[in-house]
């Protein structure tokens, strides 16, 4: 069979998602090249806002939007973390920030300094050593500066309205000549592992030599004629439905707030005219009726939209002449980072493997192991936040290398025993967070190792206590110098 | 607390791990080395890769005091000869291609311009490698702001100078040495944890982890635990290694920055270029030339005189099943042995002992330590086994039966994706934690004439004229870089002279 070269790229999808992928097409390649269109069946299937990690920040950079343009438009907050409340069904709660805490000790990560003084002294405040949480919680922000300076361990990312993205993008969409069809799904054609074209529901019929899914539904008619196959993680979340909601109240906090909250657990997102509410929830346990009445006694909350989803992944991402991007191919629970994320780590590795013709398989199979990898890796960081919960919830032995983790991936447990016996992390490719994040997470969800590196014993510690007595005195300090994140944000955006 | 820690074997691997050991872990625990003066050192890996630096800066050495005890001279690289093709040359040097544009690695732009308007090979748009050509050196670290400065070096010494310095350094931190063969190794019958060691003085030596430097024996982890060896003899067929050291042509001869690896009839010889002398090699399979032919093409192809009578070493390609095995973690030779063509020795040694260090046991030696050093040791051996599996197959010769058997042998799935991956697209697979990535299997893939047949998209939005100008750019500032550094000789005369050839004289004595 001939290659066929391809010069149609079609994508599929209504929100942000798949006119990113047609803007950073658009930019990234010759014009000449393609011709990309999107197909949108007008359904909203999103969140009304989106908030970003720190590295997604850059994909903006490629399709040539600065930050302050961005954030002009789309009613945009700073954001430094991630607060996850009620914890312990209490109302305990922790701050999970970006950025660095503590700083370098020749080969040992700062968390031992942690570990070896919590030992010593019964409790440890590791956000104690990190400017950004501090800043957060004070709601202070400014941006990372002076490398080498106690501002260059900032770390921040950015809250956006989905729904002002999404026309910005229809708009600069509009400028560079992506042709938007209406229409909804109605047969995959296929021939060879091969879509050859898609007929809607008022049987227009789309051709294309490459196709992308970003309809961000797992399970969808791509899937099922390309008889690609879904790896459901619900034995480890039992959550299968969403519902979003957008309240007009205050919504001017640096953080994503991720509330459990009776076999719920609520993600709330500040933007600067109000908050995105999408509550996670187990249909098994409750119903949507029970959620939508719950989520509008808040007078001021627009419609609420359900929906359900699947948590897990596809086999693959890439087949044939076939790419599902985001939710399409994986979903996640959105605690640390939201679903855009994934998106994005794979709208970029798809772009460094860019092909030329349908004939992808060298191309797909490199993308797929890493794309894998990455969302079995934002798996396993959820599954900490789910077992934290569940210890919490069940009152569980203080003996942390007691738990039975049986019922989990074999991954997240070696993970997790490296952890809890060492102090140490394990090592694995595309992990989807650092290792200063990975390990923060740890200690702020209370999952304190025995042990620590044994080398920290050769350090003089009463010259470390001071060097980090004194970095805690400057974050406090610092702090209290910065300015208020609402006064920043304006200043900087009328600038 | 881990309290008694034995090493047992003195060669590189034994006092690179009792200096790690004993610069990092606290003062209260006691390293004992057991060595004899009667079993002979291999003294592998006289050539290294950068990350040594790291190794030597964590143990806070002097870097001119060390270069000069231990005759070192500084490496940009490896030059590989006649390996595609006989009469081919290309350096994998420790530095990368020109610069990226765009956050698109250089060598698509390279591969843009039509093979009839080229008018530089890809190396030439390396500085190490333009300066290796040149034999130049300037001493400056990495910056990446700076194209004359955007390169790596690693080191060429003499190895048991090297662990002699080792030595002296580890015993000044406390390490214990003790003189002695090992007559008896005792286990504990309840757990099969070794206790400890008997010397053939009747000494016992008990411990809490014994560390195996004994080679390739494997004296601890094989011969007492019983750890098995994964043999990848068929995908490295080389097995044996006449050593010999020789002497420069004459006292000017001008000192190369890298090590030189000459693809023979049936493997290759090294070349490594110390100040007062070279370390000369032929690794080769016994299976297609006898061990005396082996020897008659090493002696053929030095350049100087040998001045020392040429040693064989017998070994196989490969690794243990695990390296860490209940309180015994093997280092070194007696964990696995690839070759040396890419200076891998020092290198997974190195690896080793920072990953012990991260995972060090506790009394209660949790299995979840064990299970992650061998899961990332096994990591680091394959990646450098596929690296050096690259080298002998992806080549055109076809005059030898060995290099027919290199040429058409199969290979594992992971090497024979990458290639095709890159002939394919250009793009190159490599791991974030690869001990080597882009523009190392670059140099390699380019050097063994695989050139891919597309390049990165995303470069067509560039106009053909304005790449063309960029490159030219780009390989003027190479030249201009190399251009203005002095030659090796004066750098190491100046830098860290130790017998350095003005003394040649004196080595052939």
């Amino acid at each position: 069979m001939d290659n066929k070269k391809i010069r149609q790229i079609v994508i599929f999808g209504d929100g942000v998602e798949a006119q990113l992928a047609a803007l950073v097409i658009k930019s990234q390649f010759d014009e000449e090249s393609f011709a990309v269109s999107i197909v949108s069946g007008g359904s909203q299937n999103s969140s009304y806002a989106l908030s970003l990690q720190p590295e997604s920040i850059s994909i903006f950079n490629l399709i040539g939007l600065d930050e302050k343009t961005l954030m002009r438009n789309v009613k945009s907050n700073f954001k430094f973390g991630t607060l996850f409340e009620n914890l312990d069904g209490k109302g305990k709660s922790c701050f999970q920030p970006f950025g660095t805490h503590g700083g370098p000790m020749d080969l040992v990560s700062f968390q031992h300094f942690a570990i070896k003084k919590r030992i010593e002294q019964g409790s440890f405040d590791y956000n104690d050593y990190s400017l950004a949480a501090k800043a957060a919680l004070a709601n202070k922000f400014v941006h990372p500066q002076n490398p080498g300076s106690l501002l260059s361990t900032l770390s921040y990312s950015l809250h956006l309205s989905a729904e002002d993205l999404e026309a910005l993008f229809a708009h600069r969409c509009r400028a560079l000549g992506v042709n938007v069809i209406q229409g909804a799904v109605k047969e995959v054609n296929t021939s060879n592992d091969r879509i050859t074209n898609v007929v809607l529901d008022d049987l227009t019929q789309v051709n294309g030599d490459f196709f992308i899914d970003c309809t961000n539904q797992i399970a969808n008619p791509f899937a099922e004629a390309m008889e690609i196959k879904i790896k459901s993680w619900s034995e480890w979340f039992e959550n299968d439905r969403v519902a979003r909601v957008f309240s007009s109240n205050e919504g001017e906090e640096l953080f994503t707030r991720v509330k459990a909250d009776s076999n719920k657990i609520v993600r709330q997102i500040g933007l600067a005219d109000g908050s995105a509410q999408d509550v996670y929830y187990s249909s098994r346990v409750t119903s949507a009726e029970e959620v939508a009445r719950e989520l509008k006694s808040d007078s001021l909350a627009k419609d609420v939209v359900d929906e359900q989803f699947i948590i897990g992944t596809r086999e693959v991402a890439w087949k044939g002449n076939y790419l599902a991007l985001g939710r399409a191919f994986g979903q996640y629970e959105p605690l640390n980072a939201s679903n855009f994320h994934g998106f994005i780590v794979g709208l970029q590795k798809f772009i460094a493997l860019f092909p030329r013709t349908d004939d992808c398989e060298l191309e797909s199979f490199e993308l797929n192991r890493k794309l894998n990898l990455w969302y079995e890796n934002m798996r396993d960081i959820n599954l900490l936040y789910h077992l934290s919960l569940e210890q919490k919830a069940g009152n569980s032995s203080n003996n942390l290398s007691a738990i039975n983790l049986e019922k989990y991936p074999q991954s997240f447990q070696h993970k997790f025993k490296t952890f809890i016996d060492s102090g140490q992390l394990a090592y694995y490719e595309e992990e989807a967070f650092s290792e200063p994040f990975r390990s923060s997470l740890y200690l702020n969800l209370q999952f304190w190792p025995s042990a620590y590196d044994p080398r920290m014993d050769r350090f003089d510690m009463s010259q470390m206590n001071t060097r980090f007595d004194e970095m805690k005195s400057a974050i406090n300090s610092t702090v209290a110098q910065m300015p208020n994140h609402l006064q920043y944000r304006s200043q900087y955006l009328d600038s | 607390m881990i309290k008694n820690i034995v090493i047992v074997g003195g060669g590189t691997a034994g006092w690179m791990t009792a200096s790690a050991l004993a610069r990092h872990l606290p003062e209260a625990c006691d390293i004992t080395l057991v060595e004899s003066e009667q079993i002979a050192k291999v003294g592998v890996g006289e050539a290294t890769i950068p990350v040594i630096r790291q190794f030597n800066a964590a143990l806070g050495i002097d870097e001119k005091e060390f270069m000069s005890r231990t005759n070192a001279t500084f490496k940009l690289g490896i030059r590989f000869e006649n390996w595609a093709r006989k009469g081919d040359a290309y350096n994998h040097a420790f530095g990368f291609f020109g610069r990226p544009i765009n956050d698109i690695s250089f060598h698509h732009f390279w591969l843009s311009i039509n093979q009839s308007e080229k008018d530089a090979w890809i190396h030439d748009f390396n500085v190490p490698s333009v300066a290796s050509d040149l034999n130049r050196y300037a001493h400056r670290q990495y910056n990446d702001e700076q194209m004359g400065s955007r390169y790596f070096y690693a080191f060429q010494f003499d190895a048991h100078l090297y662990a002699d310095y080792l030595s002296e350094w580890a015993q000044q931190k406390g390490v214990t040495r003790k003189e002695g063969i090992v007559n008896e190794v005792s286990t504990n019958p309840e757990n099969g944890f070794i206790t400890g060691l008997t010397l053939d003085n009747g000494e016992v030596i008990s411990g809490d982890l014994f560390i195996d430097c004994s080679g390739f024996r494997g004296l601890l982890i094989n011969q007492t635990l019983g750890i098995d060896f994964l043999d990848w003899s068929h995908w490295l067929p080389c097995n044996r290694a006449w050593a010999v050291s020789s002497a420069y042509p004459s006292r000017d001869a001008e000192i190369p920055p890298y090590t030189r690896a000459k693809a023979l009839t049936a493997g290759w010889q090294w070349r490594i270029p110390l100040q007062n002398r070279t370390g000369d090699g032929n690794v080769f399979s016994n299976n297609f030339i006898s061990e005396d032919e082996g020897l008659s093409q090493l002696l053929e192809n030095i350049e100087g005189d040998a001045i020392n009578e040429p040693r064989l070493l017998k070994f196989t390609t490969g690794k243990r099943d695990k390296l860490w095995h209940k309180n015994c973690v093997a280092i070194g030779l007696s964990g696995g042995f690839l070759e040396p063509l890419e200076s891998t020795s020092i290198a997974l040694i190195q690896g080793a002992i920072m990953l012990l260090l991260k995972h060090f046991p506790d009394n209660n030696f949790d299995p979840i330590r064990e299970q992650e050093f061998n899961r990332r040791m096994t990591q680091k051996y394959e990646e450098s086994r596929d690296f050096l599996i690259l080298h002998y197959h992806a080549t055109e010769r076809d005059d030898t039966e060995f290099w027919n058997y290199c040429r058409t042998m199969s290979v594992p799935d992971e090497v024979k994706f990458r290639i095709e991956l890159f002939k394919k697209t250009g793009f190159v697979s490599h791991n974030q934690s690869d001990l080597f990535i882009e523009h190392n299997w670059l140099a390699v893939l380019f050097g063994q004439r695989i050139i891919p047949e597309n390049y990165d998209p995303r470069i067509e939005r560039f106009a053909s004229q304005e790449i063309k100008e960029l490159l030219q750019v780009m390989k003027q500032e190479t030249r201009d870089a190399v251009t203005a550094m002095p030659i090796h000789n004066e750098t190491l005369k100046n830098y860290c002279a130790g017998d350095l050839i003005s003394n040649f004289e004196q080595a052939k004595r």
